[in-house]
């Protein structure tokens, strides 16, 4: 019997359909060729450039000088109230190293 | 001291990276922006996530094993990966991305020496066998690629006439001819099947 082309009626059958879209994704080495593929060329960041950006380096160096200054406050703070110029001078001198010494060792770290 | 630490973040949004969302909360532009401006792996890794499965069955159905499927992903996501710069969003990333995905697979046929003539009248490339039981899967691989592009592209993905004239590069008129067909020839050839008997 021939039929006049009946777009609904005409459809496969919803176990055809099923059944055809029953298929799952390509092996997980297929992603990781496409990564790394694409890290090459530039198109996608690679992780290791992610974790050395200037910025955080600069934000933990940054940290690092607070908390120097921060330990250098503290000594000044718990020392006799009447602190002569010269010892102050000393330890002033002694909170700029503290913090020298921490931002150094911040970076040789890096 | 541990006031001042509680205070510091301690965990930090990578500007080139998004937080985990769901992946209903990110749009495909959201993350298509996030690879082109930040290049984020994160962003194209959800990406794939999201149109690999259809574009995976596609090229099942449109190649002759598995291996040379994944080859033409694989191809698809780095032509598109390098395209999605240019993508103006006239239509849907999932809509381009098939047609990617049709020159990609249409490339491959041809060096296998068929083409993808979605014209052709005859859309079934070898006869039914008289005693031999038939599956689906070869059924749908006895069409003629482009009749099976169009069926794939129409009746399993969901596609429109339209859409897929783009991606085929054809009319609407001639998507709705060969769709026609071949539902007609997969009827004809998977009757029991097709009814709802088993093969």
């Amino acid at each position: 019997m021939t039929q006049q082309f009946q777009p609904e009626e005409d459809a496969p059958p919803v176990h055809v359909v099923e059944r055809l879209r029953a298929t799952g994704m390509p092996d997980a080495a297929v992603e990781r060729r496409l990564i790394a593929e694409l890290e090459r060329r530039g198109v996608l960041e690679t992780r290791r450039r992610r974790s050395r950006t200037p910025w955080l380096i600069a934000a933990t160096a940054a940290a690092s000088f607070l908390v120097g200054l921060h330990l250098g406050e503290r000594r000044a703070s718990s020392a006799t109230p009447a602190v002569p110029p010269i010892q102050a001078r000393e330890t002033a001198a002694d909170n700029a190293e503290n913090s020298a010494v921490a931002v150094s060792s911040t970076v040789l770290w890096f | 001291m541990s006031t001042f630490w509680g205070s510091f973040p301690t965990k930090v949004v990578m500007p080139s990276t998004s937080v985990r969302l769901p992946s209903d909360e990110l749009s495909d532009r959201h993350l298509v922006d996030a690879v082109v401006e930040h290049g984020s792996q994160l962003a194209f890794r959800e990406l794939y996530q999201r149109h690999t499965p259809r574009l995976h069955r596609l090229a099942l159905r449109m190649t002759a094993t598995p291996h040379e499927a994944e080859d033409a992903v694989q191809e698809t996501w780095l032509r598109a990966a390098i395209g999605l710069r240019k993508f103006a969003w006239r239509s849907t990333l999932a809509t381009w991305l098939f047609g990617v995905a049709v020159n990609v697979l249409r490339e491959h046929l041809a060096r296998e020496g068929h083409g993808m003539d979605v014209s052709a009248d005859d859309v079934m490339l070898t006869a039914a066998p008289v005693h031999e039981t038939i599956d689906l899967e070869r059924a749908v691989h006895a069409l003629a690629p482009g009749a099976r592009a169009v069926f794939l592209l129409h009746d399993v993905e969901g596609f429109t006439h339209e859409e897929i004239a783009t991606q085929l590069g054809v009319t609407a008129g001639t998507s709705r001819t060969q769709l026609h067909r071949a539902r007609r020839a997969l009827r004809e050839r998977l009757r029991e099947f097709w009814s709802g008997e088993e093969t």
